[in-house]
């Protein structure tokens, strides 16, 4: 061995545990900080369950109790409610900081009465934390949390208050306090009747109750590996499947899917069996109807999740028959499905959206997966036929798709498709125009790293382009993804022998966040993404324009609701799997 | 629970297990969300207000999908929801539901139906945009979207106050442009690709012929007008 060469080995194996020492201090520091930043989480939860439950109680001299004794902020003011709007029986206010002065706990008393004083009851009272900001030294923090009330007032009307604040919290003697607090801007109080909508589910006839997929009981599809899937599907579509004027409903189900015609008098009736369609049959999760054969009506295609997938030609009169035996339609794992004529040649084409298989995968990790059993494109060949063109078309793409949408977002006259991935990155599909696709979501900045459950193309600002509106969740413990977890769960792969297997995917992330890693933590449980379109470019103003509220969101739409020529959203929430209020 | 504690259960998968979440809720039992659009603010990006308890739209529970159409043919969107059944056997949390609008029929509206002739006969994929009163609106024609949803297919523009649209123009996939001009409000506009358009009222329990014909702006006939 040469002597040059045995000093570079030499200098090679020092700088090796240089690396080393400086690589297990490093992370014994994040470990510490990880570990403070989870015991401040946990305490500061604690405090802000205490003041919630207070305040759902009424109990003002409880919620005083959660001030420190001596608490003295020498700059604090009153909480001013400011009327926004007034107009369909809605009441809109602004909150908005009084002149400052210096605030004790009589202070706060005099100000919890205050806000307190027109409520009758409240159903719910909560703060959610949305932050950990400083965590200076043991036993201090500075966190960001959002006071929640729901409730009547004395007058009848129902109100909801939405307010956030920065509390400064200690560790006390027996439990923390907070010592200092800021009202910060974009808290709301919103009042009204709670007329205007109401559910005449029953009074029409949707006598509809969703069932799960007997499958996921069975040896066969028992979903071993991510059990939380048997809480999926439950799509609904409408159409006027009979041609009448009038829009029908489709719900699908686990177990039985259920078609329902709207009689035009008010109420609906169930005409599966009449119509001609599967009455008991397990795992459909999506239904469009759509005229494939342009004869004028609907035929409808139905994705499933346990079974292949179905098409049903709709021969006029109210009936269906069963045609998926002349072409392959695939099969399994479908949650979504979406339809646009991509080649423009005059017919529609299918898009179908696929989750991973439960009996056998897991999410690759909590906040970047691409291991879904693949979408598919499905082009229509006439006479209800259609050819799988998935791999030339390049829009498989791998994550675990929940919503799927076509839109030409840059107008230049064919459709392009946006994918919302669940536990992770979406993608933006840009029809080139000669059958392929390239994913674009990253320069394009419609990526968006949340939990993606729901897609929709819609002109919100009205200027004249097509915006995104996409469901995430907004988790009242965002404070989990801040920087030192994400480093946290880098080590954790380490620790646990999978940093091979798991390294393409954090290298992935620094691929599309580079200077960014750190925030991309932040990023992926912020919750709703409103993605304004500027000539092609998307900028996500969901925080500024108030349309990512807390909660776990599936299906979400742009509709004028109030016809007033802007177009509202209707987001709906759900995956209640406990009895405790405190979600994850 | 803790950050720590999530992080070494996820990749043995024990973070998804019902004994790891014990009695806590994935979701903190938010309810659904009805965002009032209060138009741009000083930056031209639009504010929002969440009405959904003050009008009455809320429910505890378990929502995936959900359907908006206008099933009762008053001018405005309604929304049928369908829930999760998830572990429990809680009948009122599988219940699907129905939320009938009286707010939307109180102001002007226009609505469209499309019929494709070169394009795709669904007309999915084609563009409308109305000009009220110098105010712009564009509405997409789709087939698929939400979460394993679909809405409906005929377009509703809200109208305020207006009792006219001053101009209408529909972008087909096939890359023809119909425009008319001046259509009466609380109609429904059919139109057919090439040019033709059919102006019927939505009368609530029955689709009747109105006497109000729009003119389209190319030379192109007009189809009579018909009731169904």
């Amino acid at each position: 061995m040469s002597r040059t060469r045995s000093r570079i080995l030499i200098y090679s194996l020092i700088g090796l545990v240089l690396i080393l020492l400086a690589g297990g201090l490093w992370a014994s520091r994040l470990q510490a900080s990880a570990e403070r930043l989870a015991s401040v989480g946990k305490e500061a939860i604690a405090l802000l369950s205490e003041y919630g439950a207070a305040l759902q109680e009424l109990d003002i001299e409880r919620a005083v109790a959660c001030y420190e004794e001596g608490y003295a902020n020498p700059q604090e003011g009153a909480w001013i409610e400011q009327l926004d709007s007034d107009r369909d029986g809605v009441q809109v206010y602004s909150w908005a900081a009084g002149e400052p002065g210096a605030w004790t706990r009589d202070d706060v008393r005099e100000q919890l009465n205050r806000l307190l004083a027109p409520v009758a009851a409240l159903e719910l009272g909560k703060f959610k934390l949305d932050r950990v900001e400083e965590t200076p030294a043991t036993g201090k923090a500075v966190v960001r949390a959002v006071m929640w009330l729901r409730g009547r007032r004395d007058d009848g009307n129902v109100f909801e208050v939405q307010a956030p604040f920065r509390m400064w919290i200690e560790a006390g003697e027996e439990s923390w306090k907070i010592t200092r607090q800021e009202l910060l801007s974009g808290g709301k109080t919103v009042v009204g009747r709670g007329a205007g909508f109401a559910d005449e589910a029953a009074a029409v006839g949707l006598d509809f109750s969703a069932q799960r997929n007997p499958m996921f009981a069975t040896e066969e599809w028992y979903p071993k590996k991510f059990g939380m899937l048997k809480y999926g599907s439950a799509g609904v579509s409408t159409a006027d499947y009979d041609g009448d004027g009038w829009y029908d409903l489709y719900f699908a189900d686990g177990a039985s899917a259920r078609l329902y015609r709207n009689q035009g008098d008010g109420t609906f009736a169930d005409t599966t069996a009449v119509a001609g369609l599967p009455i008991d049959l397990h795992g459909i999760n999506v239904a469009l109807f759509l005229d494939l054969d342009n004869d004028g009506d609907k035929d409808l295609f139905l994705g499933r999740f346990t079974g292949p997938n179905l098409l049903f030609r709709n021969e006029g009169g109210g009936t269906f028959t069963d045609v998926s035996a002349n072409t392959d339609l695939g099969r399994n794992f479908v949650v979504v499905a979406t339809a646009a004529d991509y080649d423009l040649d005059g017919d529609l084409d299918l898009y179908i959206g696929r989750y991973l298989d439960p009996r056998i995968n897991l999410p690759t990790t909590l906040f970047y997966t691409r291991n879904s059993e693949g979408n598919s494109l499905l082009r229509n060949d006439g006479d209800l036929r259609f050819t799988d063109v998935t791999e030339e078309a390049g829009v498989r793409d791998g994550g675990l798709s929940l919503g799927v949408t076509w839109g030409d977002y840059d107008e230049d006259g064919d459709p392009d498709l946006y994918v919302a991935n669940d536990f992770g990155r979406n993608a933006l599909l840009r029809n080139e125009g000669d059958g392929t696709f390239s994913d674009v979501a990253a320069e394009s900045d419609a990526i968006d790293f949340g939990f993606g459950m729901s897609a929709s193309f819609g002109d919100v600002d009205n200027d004249g382009d097509l915006d995104l509106y996409v469901s995430n969740v907004h988790s009242g413990q965002r404070w989990y993804g801040q920087a030192t977890t994400l480093y946290q769960y880098l080590i954790n792969s380490i620790k646990l022998g999978t940093i091979l297997e798991d390294l393409p995917t954090y290298r992935e992330i620094f691929s599309y966040t580079g200077g960014d890693w750190a925030e991309y933590g932040d990023n992926f449980v912020k919750g709703n993404s409103l993605l304004l379109n500027d000539g092609g470019k998307f900028t996500d103003v969901a925080e500024i324009a108030g349309v990512n509220p807390f909660g776990w969101y599936w299906s979400s739409t742009f509709f004028d609701y109030d016809n007033d020529g802007r177009q509202d959203i209707y987001a709906a929430n759900g995956w209640i799997t406990g009895k405790s209020h405190d979600d994850l | 629970m803790s950050a720590v504690a999530h992080i070494d259960e996820y990749k043995t998968g024990f973070f998804n297990s019902d004994e790891y979440r014990g009695a806590m809720s994935w979701n903190g039992w938010e309810a659904n969300n009805l965002m009032r659009n209060e138009g741009p603010g000083a930056d031209g990006i639009p504010r929002f207000s969440d009405v959904a308890l003050a009008l009455g739209s809320i429910r505890e529970g378990d929502a995936r999908g959900v359907a908006v159409a206008d099933y009762d043919n008053d001018g405005d969107l309604d929304m049928a929801i369908n829930h999760n059944p998830g572990d429990n056997d809680i009948l009122e949390r599988r219940k699907a539901a129905f939320f009938r609008n009286r707010i939307g029929e109180t102001r002007s509206w226009l609505a469209v139906d499309l019929l494709g002739t070169r394009s795709n006969r669904d007309a999915v994929g084609a563009v409308v945009t109305i000009e009220a009163a110098g105010e712009r609106q564009l509405r997409l024609r789709t087939a698929g979207s939400s979460f394993a949803s679909q809405h409906s297919q005929r377009l509703y523009f809200g109208l305020g106050e207006h009792s006219r649209v001053d101009r209408l123009t529909v972008r087909w996939p096939s890359g023809q442009v119909d425009e008319f001009t001046d259509l009466e409000a609380r109609r429904l506009a059919r139109i057919t690709e090439g040019g033709g358009i059919e102006i019927l009222s939505l009368a609530g329990a029955s689709l009747e012929g109105a006497s109000d014909a729009a003119e389209p702006v190319a030379a192109e006939p007009v189809a009579a007008v018909a009731a169904p």
